[in-house]
């Protein structure tokens, strides 16, 4: 009975795919045009260990060196390995970085206003990242295996140096887990204080964790001393201060923060794709009230992630062209800028999604006559998305590898004011929808609404969790890029010269980033299979 | 003879076959092959 | 007739809540005296405290100078022997986790066919405990493991470049084999009860033998340590294969890969089978209703069963392992078998014994009121004479073989007449032929019968249990620092020396290294107790998870 009702209002409703729809085919329209057209026009197929031979050849910088010759891995290259092994291993570690804040807020929530759906849903997301905790340290066990096996300088080098800080990160493994699995398994058998403080404890742990590894990845790109010598013996390979400049490089707290909206961002958006095939899955009408809910709610954590991350992305950007002023180059106004507009574009993509996830919702906040206002604003918020998204994407030159090369056709309306419009133009509006959305998510005259997505709806939601998982593959790729050819930027290069050039190159990344995104979903699907709670048809939500 | 009896008879004579294994291995290792003392 | 505690038997019906309490206090004086006694008097005796960098130094002056550390050598705070000790103890505790699934997954198996085969639901609860156990341990394991390959890198970094680069392919095989087992366990829990039995089947074999291979896969690296497939390392060009083929195979394929393999496996069994037992005790004194006594006691015969079967086989594999130690790296046997580092096997021997010392008295307390009722005198008056046999053949095995020299055949040494390894082969001999017929009387004569007595669990059988699973791990951290002993003071063996050396003497001197075990038992036990208080199925409620 339930089901026909649905079905009723979905066939007066129209599925309302036309929209969504639109968005897809425009993303991926553009990836394609990027990858084709521009990528080539930028002299994205040219390596940077070419471009940048001189650096390379000129360097004088010390480091320990092994002896071994250069473990290969067939035609695929070692950094089609690491890539594979670290872009993976990043997207389990986001559900602990981004997750144990959202699951710890989803619990006070439950404490303090006693709705069961928030206690569902946070006891189903625990069980959820404990589950995959495994899958993320084997990748990160597997990573840092093939980084030594494969770059034996570099890790003899790094782990030297940055010993203590990563010594600190294993000993948090151990923090975590033990909090994490007496968070699950003491659930509803200790008092609320405690479980909560259990909970703050996971996320502050993962937090003080991602520091610790920051450390080695931000000091990679911006390393903060000019060489590695290794004046000491004993606790610490070089004086204190020289140490602390290390460890505490220009990038740390960007890189740090910035990681972490992105994963609060990639666990929302995990979240409502996981909710829309639950959606999907279930018959029950309770559970399409539940289902419903819970992809809003994570929409919401989405957005409250997206919008912090162009601003803490240009935090880190300014600080890399400070530090780092040929990466900076290369990223931006050279031959890797691809990556950032591909980066763009899927930003834009969410934002577009997210919108269009809340225009085709079937419910009558947005559909009454007396609510045309607040649909017409919505659209409204639509269209000024559409547009700074088509300012974001466009090259801001083309026809030369570097943007003041003469012969580059510069591109008049690329240029980074109007982009930083557009960002703001789309980082109000995402907050303004946030608002907007929290206020529907809390309203009580909403209840009887949950339960009727629109088939656009749910592919809004679906696609949310899809690209906030791409964007965060070619943002790691982003670093290595702009980093390439150096492991440690100016010290220790990538070794083997143009034989092993990179960074890789977009095909390979591409074929790489579909294995993990691919990869990842198929697991998340199935651990969601067996984590989620399902209510029956006579609880309520 | 019931199942139950054979295979019980069965086991028993796995435990005596291995028995006689470990024997031939210690005296083939530690008789012939290892060092004596002195 | 009287109970062995002279009092008069208890009713038929009833039993001895507490059994003959003086037994397990004799084994457990037996081995305090026993540990006291080598680290006092035997080690000492036998040069245990001198270092083997300083007994091999000759040797080491010798080693490649491209294999010594360019880098300075990074220090952690706990001493001359600090690095080992970081390495030590993250090693030791991961083999106590990884041994989880290397030797529960036989067991796993052979109770999801059990229950297939006789549709005894205990066989079901227990299978599905266990495969929880380890669905949530596995990612203990995987940080020990992790953090273990950043000690190495970080505090040896020639070592590990080096070692890296020779067993990269096996390493990756091993890593995705990591993914590969992960899949099966994992599925194998969530899916248990809800297909087939062919499924389960396929899945727990696939859990097996995924963890075997990647056991396989590491060992080729641990085993090479000792073993080295080559004189010194060559490297060739850079691509798929720094060296020729021939060569890795050397390497991979080395003379001790197998037998440490199968001594592993073996040993991981028997590890997990009198882990069960402990457990099950734990258990067993937590529930107070009679159905969750019956079955934890019947789960503590259970593992007790499979703990002696691992650890029956043993011996052979051991014996097969040393001989390849003997015949390959002759000097290494020497350090482990005729010089300092004796007194190391001297302690597995002794745990070996008093390990079937144990099971005996546990066989002998648990089955005691069944074989009064059946009138089996005869098997109570074997089980007591293979308790007292056991007890004199680890007589004997712990006996050291001379005192007063760093190695044995070093003038002015004292021969101990009861220590001729002659004796110790028949003495181990005799403990195999009465673990053997333990589980063959067990399983075969008193099959059918066993299930009137569950619940009627003694104190003493209780005990007896507990001590086997202590034990049982103990004497796997024991065997992991007796590879190192071995080996010492090299990494790859007549190659690459432990990098510093006097200043960094190796092995961990025996005080640090029993802190270490301790550390090691105390973690690894309270992680096993918490987790199996959630993961384990009681009667008279089904856990939720």
């Amino acid at each position: 009975m339930v089901a026909r009702e649905t079905r009723a209002v979905e066939e007066e409703s129209g599925k309302r795919l036309t929209l969504i729809s639109a968005v897809i085919i425009a993303i991926i329209a553009y990836l394609i045009i990027l990858s084709v057209v521009i990528v080539p026009l930028q002299g994205g197929t040219i390596s940077s260990t070419d471009i940048l031979a001189d650096d390379l050849r000129e360097s004088t910088a010390h480091y320990a060196t092994s002896g071994v010759p250069i473990q290969s891995v067939g035609d695929i290259s070692r950094s089609a390995v690491i890539a594979f092994a670290m872009l993976t291993h990043i997207v389990f570690a986001n559900l602990h970085v981004g997750g144990s804040w959202v699951i710890i807020v989803t619990a006070l929530l439950y404490f303090r206003y006693g709705r069961m759906r928030y206690k569902n849903l946070a006891r189903s997301l625990t069980l959820f990242v404990l589950i995959l905790f495994s899958a993320g340290s084997t990748f990160a066990a597997g990573g840092m295996m093939a980084l030594i096996a494969l770059f034996p300088d570099l890790s003899m080098n790094i782990f030297h140096l940055y010993w203590w800080p990563i010594f600190a990160y294993f000993l948090l493994f151990g923090v975590i887990i033990t909090l994490l699995f007496v968070f699950w398994f003491a659930w509803d058998r200790i008092r609320p204080g405690v479980h909560l403080a259990l909970g703050f404890g996971y996320a502050i742990s993962v937090f003080v964790q991602t520091i610790t590894i920051d450390t080695l990845a931000a000091g990679m790109l911006t390393p903060g001393v000019k060489s590695l010598t290794f004046t000491e013996a004993g606790l610490l390979p070089m004086t204190l201060d020289q140490a602390m400049a290390l460890w505490f490089n220009p990038t740390l707290w960007e890189l740090t923060f910035h990681r972490i909206a992105a994963a609060v961002a990639f666990f929302g958006f995990l979240i409502a794709t996981l909710a829309s095939i639950h959606y999907i899955d279930q018959k029950g009408f309770a559970a399409k009230k539940q289902w419903d809910w819970v992809a809003a709610y994570g929409i919401v954590w989405g957005l409250v992630g997206l919008i912090m991350q162009p601003i803490l992305g240009q935090l880190y950007m300014t600080a890399i062209q400070e530090n780092s002023p040929t990466a900076f180059m290369m990223a931006m106004h050279g031959p890797r800028a691809w990556a950032m507009l591909m980066m763009v574009t899927l930003l834009s993509g969410l934002f577009l999604t997210i919108g269009t996830y809340f225009l085709t919702r079937r419910d009558q906040l947005l559909s009454r006559p007396e609510n045309r206002t607040i649909r017409t604003i919505f659209k409204g918020f639509l269209v000024m998305t559409a547009i700074s998204a088509f300012v974001l994407i466009q090259p801001a030159w083309l026809g030369a590898l570097f943007i003041d090369d003469p012969g580059a056709w510069i591109n008049p309306i690329g240029g980074m004011s109007l982009k930083y419009v557009a960002l703001f133009v789309m980082v109000a509006i995402g907050a303004a929808i946030a608002m907007l959305a929290v206020i529907i998510l809390t309203s009580e005259e909403k209840e009887g609404q949950w339960g009727y997505l629109t088939r656009g709806s749910l592919l809004a939601a679906f696609t949310a969790g899809v690209l906030g998982t791409a964007i965060v593959n070619v943002m790691g790729f982003v670093r290595e890029a702009a980093r390439a050819p150096w492991t440690f930027y100016q010290i220790i290069p990538v070794p083997g010269g143009p034989a092993y050039a990179t960074p890789l190159p977009l095909p390979v990344i591409a074929g790489v980033w579909l294995i993990v995104i691919v990869l990842s979903w198929v697991v998340f699907w199935y651990v969601a299979k067996v984590t989620a709670y399902h209510p029956l048809d006579e609880e309520s939500v | 003879m019931t199942r139950e009896r054979a295979l019980t008879y069965a086991m028993w004579v796995v435990i005596a076959i291995y028995i006689g294994i470990a024997i031939y291995v210690f005296w083939y290792f530690g008789f012939t092959k290892l060092p004596s003392p002195i | 007739m009287t109970t062995q505690t002279g009092k008069t038997p208890p009713a038929p019906g009833e039993y001895d809540p507490h059994g003959d309490i003086k037994k397990i206090v004799g084994i457990l004086a037996a081995l305090a005296i026993f540990i006291i006694i080598l680290y006092a008097y035997i080690i000492p005796l036998q040069g245990g405290f001198v270092s083997s960098t300083s007994i091999r130094s000759e040797d080491l002056l010798g080693a490649d100078p491209r294999f010594e550390e360019q880098l300075p050598i990074q220090e952690v705070d706990l001493g001359a022997s600090g690095r080992s000790i970081f390495i030590a103890f993250v090693m030791l505790t991961h083999i106590l986790f990884a041994n989880l699934h290397l030797g529960g997954a036989w067991i796993l198996l052979s109770l999801i066919i059990l229950y297939f085969i006789s549709s005894k639901e205990r066989y079901g609860h227990l299978g599905r405990s266990m495969a929880l156990f380890n669905v949530i341990l596995f990612s203990a394991g995987a940080t020990f493991a992790a953090a273990g390959v950043l000690f190495f890198i970080s505090l040896y970094p020639t070592f590990a470049t080096q070692g890296f680069h020779i067993y990269w392919w096996p390493l990756l095989v091993e890593a995705i084999l990591f993914g590969i087992e992960i899949l099966f366990v994992y599925t194998l829990w969530f899916a248990w009860g809800k297909v087939s039995a062919a499924w389960h089947i396929f899945l727990g074999i696939g859990y097996a033998l995924s963890i075997y291979f990647q056991t396989f896969a590491i060992d080729t690296f641990v085993s090479g340590m000792l073993t080295p497939g080559a004189a010194t390392i060559t490297w060739g060009e850079p691509g798929l294969l720094g060296m020729p083929w021939v060569d890795y195979l050397q390497w991979w394929f080395n003379p001790t890969l197998w037998p440490l393999q199968f001594h592993r496996v073996a040993a991981a069994i028997s590890f997990f089978g009198f882990l069960i037992a402990f457990l099950a005790m734990l258990h067993f004194r937590d529930r107070t209703d009679p159905p969750s006594k019956k079955y934890w006691d019947w789960a503590g015969s259970f593992g007790i069963l499979w703990g002696l079967a691992g650890l029956v086989i043993q011996p052979l594999l051991g014996i097969w392992y040393m001989y390849s130690i003997f015949a390959h790296q002759n000097q290494a046997f020497a350090n482990i078998m005729t010089g300092p580092r004796a007194w190391e096997m001297l302690m597995m021997i002794g745990f070996l014994s008093l390990l079937v010392v144990t099971a005996s008295v546990y066989f002998i307390e648990r089955r005691e009121h069944l074989l009064v009722k059946l009138g089996r005198h005869d098997i109570r008056n074997v089980f007591r004479a293979f308790a007292i046999v056991a007890g004199v053949a680890g007589f004997i095995l712990v006996q050291p073989a001379w005192l007063g020299g760093i190695m044995q055949f070093d003038p002015g040494t004292w021969a101990n007449p009861l220590g001729l390894m002659y004796y110790k082969h028949i003495a181990i001999l005799v403990l195999i032929v009465i673990g053997t017929l333990i589980i063959g009387i067990d399983l075969l004569v008193l099959r059918g019968r066993r299930d009137e007595e569950w619940g009627n669990l003694s104190r003493a059988s209780w005990a007896a249990a507990l001590i086997a699973g202590v034990l049982g791990s103990w004497i796997v951290i024991v065997m992991g620092y007796v590879r190192e002993s071995a080996r010492s003071p090299w990494l790859f063996y007549k190659i690459v020396p432990v990098p510093g050396g006097q200043t960094y003497p190796t092995p961990v001197p025996p005080h640090q290294i029993f802190v270490v075990w301790m550390f090691a038992l105390g973690l690894a036990f309270a992680v096993f107790w918490f987790t199996s208080r959630v993961t384990s199925y009681h009667p008279e409620q089904e856990e939720k998870v």
